[in-house]
Formats: C-alpha cells, sequence, structure tokens
C-alpha cells in the first residue's frame, strides 16, 4: 500500500475536468483522498453541487465551475476561476471527452467535429491557459485522458479514436516544449471501462470485447486512478510526454 | 517607470529565463541580441514576456512588435502572403535600430519578428505596453 503523502497531494491544487463523469468522479475522489485540493469542472452545475458533496468527506477543499469546453473562453475562465480561489494549479487532469459512432464512410463531418471540438479543442484551450501559471512558476503535470481506441481503434471509432490519437500528439510536443520549465506533461489510455461511454455497450459487444481482454474483464475507474495520480506525483518526476496505457493488455 | 529602471528590469528578468536552462547572464546588456547572442528559444521568450506582463502589469498581445513596425503604413504595403515588403523591411529595421542591419534576411517572415529583438527592444516594448496602459488605468 502506497502511503497517502507519498502522492504529494498535500497543499496542491488540481484542476480536473469532466468531473461528473464515470471517470471523473473516480478521478476527483482519488485526487480528493491524497489529499489535494480540488477545481473541478463539468458542464452541469448541479451535478458538480451533488459530486462536492459526495467528496465532503474526504476533507479536501472543493471548488467547483460550471462550463463547457466547447466553449473559446472557457479554458481561461476556469484558470483564472482556479487561480483567484486557490492561486495556483499544480495538477491539470484534462478528462472531459465525448464519443459519437459512424462508419467513416458514412460519418458525418458535423459529428467529427463535434467531438472533435470537446476532445481536442476544448483540451487544448485549458492547457494553454494552464500552461502560463504553470510557466511561471516553473512547476505543474498534466494528466491528458486519452483512450486504448487511439493505438488500436475499432471499427466506427473514428471520431473518437482520431480525437484521442491527437491528443496524444499534443501530450508529446506540449512535453517537449514544456519540459525546461519544470512541467511534464502525460497521458492515461484507458481501455474499455464498465462503464461511463462504455456502457451502451450491447451485451453481447461487451462479452467479445472482454473476451479479447488478457486481463479477462473490463477495466473499473479506479483502475485508471492510481496511474493518474503516479502521473502528478513527484514519484514520476522523470517522465514526461509518455501515455499510460491502463487496458488489462489490450494494447500490448 | 524610467526607462532605465524598465530595461534593468528587463535585464533581471532574461537573466531569470536564461538561469532556468542554467545559462549564464553576466553579459546581459541591452545590446545583446535574443536568439542570436542569448541563445533564446521561442519559450525563453515566451517565458520572459509572460514574467515581464505580470510584473509590470501589462499585456503585449501576440503582433505587438508586428502592429509597432507597421505603424500608418496600410498591411498590403507593409507585408503580403506573411513576408515584409522592401518597405516593411525598412520600417522593422527602423524600429529594431539596435540591431545590426547585417543581420536582417532579405525576406523576413511575419512570424520570426523577434527573433531580430535586442534586449534594448524587449525594454522599449515593455515602455509602450505601460504607456498604452497609462490612460486607462489612471
Amino acid at each position: 500500500m502506497i502511503p497517502e503523502s507519498a502522492w504529494g497531494q498535500h497543499g496542491a491544487v488540481a484542476v480536473i475536468t469532466g468531473a461528473t463523469g464515470y471517470l471523473g468522479r473516480a478521478l476527483a475522489r482519488g485526487f480528493a483522498e491524497a489529499g489535494a485540493t480540488l477545481v473541478l469542472t463539468a458542464r452541469c452545475e448541479a451535478a458538480l453541487g451533488r459530486l462536492a458533496d459526495d467528496l465532503a468527506a474526504c476533507g479536501a477543499p472543493i471548488h467547483t465551475v460550471a462550463a463547457d469546453l466547447t466553449d473559446p473562453a472557457a479554458g481561461e475562465r476556469i484558470v483564472e476561476v482556479a487561480l483567484t480561489r486557490t492561486g495556483r494549479i499544480d495538477a491539470l487532469v484534462l478528462n472531459a471527452g465525448a464519443l459519437t459512432d459512424g462508419l467513416v464512410a458514412a460519418l458525418d463531418s458535423d459529428a467529427l467535429e463535434q467531438v472533435h471540438a470537446l476532445n481536442v479543442q476544448g483540451a487544448f484551450r485549458l492547457l494553454r491557459a494552464a500552461l502560463r501559471p504553470m510557466i511561471l512558476a516553473r512547476r505543474g503535470t498534466v494528466i491528458v485522458v486519452s483512450s486504448s481506441a487511439a493505438r488500436r481503434p475499432g471499427v466506427g471509432q473514428a471520431a473518437y479514436a482520431s480525437s484521442k490519437a491527437a491528443l496524444e500528439a499534443l501530450v508529446r510536443v506540449a512535453a517537449r516544449e514544456t519540459a525546461g520549465r519544470g512541467i511534464r506533461v502525460n497521458g492515461v489510455a484507458p481501455g474499455l471501462l464498465d462503464g461511463g461511454m462504455a456502457a451502451r455497450i450491447i451485451d453481447e459487444a461487451r462479452d467479445r470485447a472482454t473476451a479479447a481482454i488478457p486481463m479477462g474483464r473490463l477495466g473499473r475507474a479506479e483502475d485508471v486512478v492510481p496511474t493518474a495520480l503516479f502521473l502528478a506525483s513527484p514519484m514520476s518526476s522523470y517522465v514526461t510526454g509518455q501515455i499510460w496505457g491502463v487496458d488489462g493488455g489490450w494494447t500490448a | 517607470m524610467t526607462e532605465t529602471a524598465i530595461l534593468d528590469l528587463v535585464i533581471a528578468q532574461v537573466r531569470e529565463t536564461l538561469s532556468v536552462t542554467d545559462r549564464e547572464g553576466d553579459s546581459v546588456s541591452s545590446a545583446s541580441l535574443l536568439f542570436y547572442d542569448l541563445s533564446f528559444t521561442s519559450m525563453d521568450l515566451l517565458d520572459l514576456l509572460y514574467r515581464l506582463e505580470q510584473l509590470c502589469e501589462i499585456t503585449i498581445p501576440e503582433g505587438t512588435l508586428y502592429g509597432l513596425a507597421r505603424g500608418d503604413m496600410p498591411e498590403a504595403s507593409f507585408a503580403a502572403e506573411g513576408v515584409l515588403s522592401g518597405a516593411g523591411r525598412a520600417r522593422l529595421m527602423r524600429l529594431l535600430h539596435d540591431t545590426p542591419a547585417a543581420l536582417f534576411a532579405e525576406r523576413i517572415h511575419a512570424a520570426t519578428l523577434p527573433r531580430y529583438c535586442t534586449v534594448g527592444a524587449i525594454a522599449r516594448l515593455v515602455e509602450h505596453s505601460l504607456a498604452v496602459r497609462e490612460p486607462s488605468s489612471s
């Protein structure tokens, strides 16, 4: 068992997007239990309020910002709110994401654009805004939630997989650019999770997918959290520009 | 802030930027060329500008240097397809008068203007931004 103090989150501020989703809630709880002050964002204010109530027992200070990352001004606003309320941003967890299925031959270009608008552009704008205080502070970690689909996309995942592949390229570029400023940028790429976006997969397809995972089961949000915490912690101080698969061996 | 105080501040911040990657900043002066003499990278310049903006409570929007060089010259006369015209190049050289003339390329791409800046030019940029800020803050 890794002691809570090893995660290095006490006194740290973590901004987490898509915080009210299946994985976002687990990430929020993980960072809160590790001692971080949280700035949680999602579109729905009421859901953020409920999440903050759920996490109150962790004892971590929690701030919420309702924001739609497809709004071009959202990234700057989230950073401004985080800095006004907490004075710093130590970890940025870019978790918000959307998914649309469709065969390339039949995919609506608007659908592709909508997925990229949130997954890539929304993440990019918030990352850009958060890098400024991180550069000034000469420290910070960024964890981008990608997907195993970036490396091993399935049929119908053109929009989603291409958005995640773009994010992974963004991770590598940002990592190279900011490494000299004490900033680390990494990605975590979950496989098929037993909740959230994957919950809508029909049982038969789920059974087939599960059988193809070397570890023989779907992932859980809690499987992803320790890797994200590790990437935010001093334990990974020499790690940047990497994508960490958490997929039961799916992309092995 | 006086001209001298601004220059001293910029020199101190250039040294701070260089120290991030353990580079020596002792010889930094007004005439030092950021990219040629001090081996600045694009990230160093961004870092420096962020620091100056924070310390002086100013904003130096992207394109400020371009706008100052162009002045009242029509955009079409100043540059075409991102490359400075002869007249545009001459205006840039006037603005950056402390940069050796021989350094200016024949074809100057608009995106490369900061590469011709001396430390003194950055100080003048800060001075300009402070002057622009003053009326609204008074």
